[in-house]
């Protein structure tokens, strides 16, 4: 079961990785001052964006970082598999709480209300 | 078959259940990556909680984003970059078996990681200051800037400053809203839980560097040190979702 | 005269060298890194644990048996049934099968001479026996009355009780189980011996890596949950209150995100042991070896999406309530799949009703009866006229004690040969097994049947008409009670009268038996080498003289 696992990643593959970030994370910054939902006429649009970014930023960490890209894909569907669990808890709690009646869509029937 | 059962120059063997070093290092880093598998759900709860709420009370988490100071905290995401760098190096000194390149950086990553929880107690300081502490002293009403110390005070001013300058939007005076407390209350337990992953990681870190003063690691066995980078980089991406979902809340 | 030649003892040959007899201090036994030896200690401490329940259940039957009330106050009532579910959710069902068996075999079925992490083993022991302390001490000071689900608000703004110390007992004993399925993935991923493929390895192991991965993945979730619910409980602050804009139903969604895989933690291992013992003692292949590993991983899968059935009346979307529905619907076909696969492999099998078949027998039929209504409570329209009824009550009974309990039982008798050297009482083994199974119906059938006339759970008092149910199930638990005694018994008594059982007793194919019972404690003297699957039971000699699944 003896793989070639020695691996060594260059040092200055990091400090390309780290530059990549710092500039991810300038980007954030600056998107987040700029309102994106009033130019786009609503919608979720600054939130998704830093969300974005922040992903891209997680995947830069997980492939260079934690050497996932030079790893098994048995370390590569481990690393995937907790996201998408957490993917599940989102999605499924959401298709509550996003499909949920409006108050104008259930008013109280009047013999509830109080006098 | 029994060729590879034992390690040529390292100083520490293998461990009995396993059959060589190849197999021992494999199941040391996959079982590492399986926790960290639980850590991205313990986390992640709390990530969609805070979302449900943010989506329920939008106003109101504007409000408590806008409270928090989103400089110190870009800052801190810039600092804990550099310490996963800093990892990085160790965990790259280690693969080519130089004790001494893991001390050195294990150190430089331990001093960023304190800047980074020096700034953070910093913040913590200034939302006590401002009463924004639930179920110690938070209050609806902010405090007048005279109850405010000097410094909780100057980072207000400077907060306003800032805004003009970037035409962005200021923290609006009044009363704060009720459901304010529900941002704190996340703010603080998620940044809390975070703080004490990285305390830990730092008193690991040194238990580390201990062991490589005992020369314990070389080419062939440097599993905990390979071990804990990935777990600090998890600690490293946790915060760089955090920064946004709790600072930079300014658009809903 | 005798004809023996008298010889003195000292010319005896040595003791063979076991992993019982490898250290005789306490010491040797509380610092063991022998998976052998933790699957002991962890066996001791949940039959602790099983018994304490046990007193809360015939708390609980006791009290029903009137409708006014047998106990004092309905607190007293409600802190048994609470205790009871907690005490047998956490500290029994969970960790039963996973925790002694699975830390026992899995390494002498994949060929390792342990698990992956020994020291991280030792670990969860000690973590799993200091949360016993920790709820055995909520029991001493009076326990709890939330109900095992720690519903919000109630739970943590307004009971009395001692919630917080609860949860920070289920919180220590969360990160046992994550620690144990951490180790037993990694162990099944990097530890099988040469040979031995994915498709080689035995189903038993199939369903303890399912179960696994739903120990790393669920319990992480309850963990932060009650971290949360003792935050809001000490600070007092809304994070499900709705006085303070909280919402109790999100509780409800991270509890159940939880709490619904883990009630496929508690079946998956019988699925195994069902595996196991009924290829062996139909002397079979398994019908659809395939269907069955992939139905363990389906199970798994389907079941972390199903969670909302639960809050169907809670206050959820209807459009959720939908979804979740068909989930759960969905969740029943690979759980048929497998029913179905055991069914076929008895069929035209040379079936021996040894006790662990027994027992298998009846889950087969037990835990089908459960599923099916199962699936009755995961129809909406269904489930809001038996929601929080004694329908649902004897649903899970059925299905954790039909199921889950009579696989522990019939895994324990059937390795007990292997763990102990011993061979228990055949006979007292049947009677036990049948008594249990009669008294099991009579304690839970009569509950389908007053929980659909409307007889609510968690009630300490109830209308007379439910009465005659109501005696009928604590007359059925006192013989079940009876049930469950006398394995203990007749398990123990045999430790030192037994008769040496060999090391394959039932001629099995699989590689834990290849080995002396008790085995050495690295298991393999050398590491096998494997060529062929472990279930290679061949119809034609059905004497079965194995043909050898090891070459060195």
């Amino acid at each position: 079961m003896a793989e070639k696992h020695d691996h060594v990643v260059s040092p200055r593959l990091y400090v390309s990785v780290l530059t990549a970030l710092m500039l991810l994370l300038a980007l954030t910054l600056v998107a987040a001052f700029v309102d994106l939902d009033k130019l786009l006429h609503g919608g979720y649009w600054n939130m998704s964006l830093a969300i974005v970014i922040a992903i891209f930023k997680a995947i830069l960490i997980i492939l260079f970082f934690m050497h996932v890209k030079y790893a098994s894909r048995v370390t590569w569907a481990f690393a995937s598999a907790a996201f998408v669990w957490l993917a599940i808890l989102l999605t499924l709690t959401f298709a509550d709480y996003g499909t949920r009646p409006t108050p104008a869509e259930s008013p109280v029937p009047s013999h509830r209300l109080t006098p | 078959m029994s060729e590879h059962l034992v390690t040529e120059t390292s100083p520490h063997p293998v461990e009995h259940q396993f059959e060589d070093r190849y197999q021992q290092k494999e199941a040391s880093t996959l079982g590492m990556w399986t926790f960290l598998a639980t850590e991205v759900l313990f986390f992640g709860a709390l990530f969609v909680s805070y979302t449900l709420y943010r989506h329920q009370y939008p106003d109101a988490f504007r409000q408590g984003s806008l409270e928090l100071k989103w400089y110190l905290g870009g800052i801190n995401t810039a600092v804990l970059l550099l310490s996963s760098f800093c990892m990085a190096m160790a965990v790259h000194a280690a693969s080519v078996g130089s004790n001494s390149g893991i001390i050195r950086y294990l150190i430089l990553t331990i001093a960023v990681a304190a800047i980074f929880l020096g700034i953070k107690a910093t913040e913590y300081y200034i939302e006590y200051r401002e009463q924004l502490v639930p179920a110690l002293n938070f209050s609806l009403a902010p405090p007048p800037e005279q109850q405010l110390g000097a410094l909780t005070a100057s980072f207000g001013r400077f907060d306003r400053w800032l805004a003009t300058r970037l035409h962005a939007e200021p923290l609006p005076d009044g009363p704060r809203s009720p459901n304010e407390k529900l941002f704190m209350l996340f703010y603080f337990v998620m940044t809390a839980i975070h703080a004490t992953h990285m305390i830990i990681g730092i008193a690991i870190m040194l238990v580390l560097i201990w062991m490589a003063r005992r020369g314990k690691f070389s080419r062939e066995y440097h599993n905990p040190v390979e071990c804990f980078g990935l777990y600090w980089h998890f600690v490293d991406i946790v915060w760089v979702f955090l920064f946004p979902a709790l600072y930079l809340l300014r658009n809903p | 005269m005798s004809s023996i030649p008298y010889i003195p003892a000292e010319f005896d040959p040595p003791a063979r060298a076991t992993y019982l007899n490898a250290g005789h201090t306490i010491r040797s036994w509380l610092l063991t890194k022998d998976h052998k030896r933790i699957g002991i200690l962890y066996m001791v401490t949940i039959t602790l644990m099983f018994m304490v329940a046990a007193v809360a259940a015939a708390m609980i039957r006791i009290n029903l048996l009137s409708p006014a009330g047998l106990l004092r106050e309905p607190t007293i009532y409600n802190r048994a049934f609470t205790l009871h579910g907690i005490v047998m959710v956490w500290w029994f069902l969970v960790p039963s099968i996973p925790t002694t068996l699975g830390n026992f075999l899995i390494p002498m079925m994949i060929g390792a001479r342990d698990l992956a992490f020994p020291r991280l083993n030792l670990a969860s022991w000690y973590l799993f026996t200091i949360s016993a302390v920790m709820i055995l001490a909520v029991l001493i000071f009076g326990g709890v009355d939330t109900g095992w689900t720690f519903y919000t608000p109630y739970s943590s703004l307004f009971a009395n009780t001692h919630v917080t110390l609860t949860v920070a007992a289920i919180f220590v004993n969360g990160f046992s189980s994550i620690f144990t399925g951490l180790n037993f993935i990694v162990t099944i991923h990097k530890m099988r011996a040469p040979g031995l493929t994915w498709f080689r390895l035995p189903l038993f192991c199939w369903a303890m890596y399912a179960t696994s991965v739903i120990f790393v993945l669920a319990t992480p979730v309850l963990a932060i949950t009650l971290v949360l619910l003792a935050v809001e409980r000490i600070l007092r602050i809304g994070i499900f209150d709705p006085a303070l804009g909280g919402d109790p139903i999100l509780f409800q969604h991270l509890f159940w995100f939880y709490s619904h895989p883990v009630v496929y933690i508690q079946i998956l291992p019988t699925f195994g042991v069902a595996s196991e013992i009924i290829t062996n003692m139909a002397r079979k292949r398994p019908f659809g070896y395939k269907a069955i590993a992939f139905s363990s991983l389906a199970i798994m899968l389907i079941g972390f999406l199903v969670w909302g059935h639960h809050m169907f009346d809670a206050g959820i979307s209807p459009y959720s309530g939908l979804v979740f529905s068909i989930l759960s619907f969905a969740v029943a076909i690979p759980t048929a799949v497998k029913i179905f696969s055991w069914t076929f492999t008895l069929y035209k099998g040379s079936v021996a009703l040894e006790t662990p078949m027994l027992y298998m027998v009846g889950f087969m039929g037990l835990f089908t009866i459960g599923g099916l209504t199962g699936v009755m409570l995961a129809t909406l329209g269904l489930d809001v006229h038996m929601h929080d009824t004694y329908f649902v009550v004897a649903h899970f009974h059925y299905v954790m004690v039909g199921g889950a309990v009579m696989g522990y039982l019939g895994g324990v008798h059937y390795w007990w040969p292997k763990i102990t050297g011993k061979m228990y009482s055949e006979f007292w083994g049947k009677i036990a097994a049948g008594i249990g199974f009669i008294g099991f119906n009579l304690t839970f059938f009569p509950q389908y049947i007053m929980g659909y006339l409307g007889m609510p759970r968690r009630y300490f008092a109830y209308p007379p008409e439910f009465q005659v149910y109501h005696v009928l199930s604590t007359a059925g638990a006192s013989i079940l009670a009876i049930g469950y005694f006398m394995p203990l018994v007749y398990l123990l008594y045999s430790l030192k009268y037994g008769r040496d059982a060999g090391p394959n007793p039932w001629r099995s194919m699989s590689l834990e038996w290849q080995t002396p019972s008790p085995p050495p404690t690295e298991n393999f003297e050398k590491t096998p080498v494997i060529s062929q699957p472990p279930y290679a039971y061949d119809l034609q000699s059905p004497m079965g003289a194995p043909a050898p699944v090891v070459s060195t």
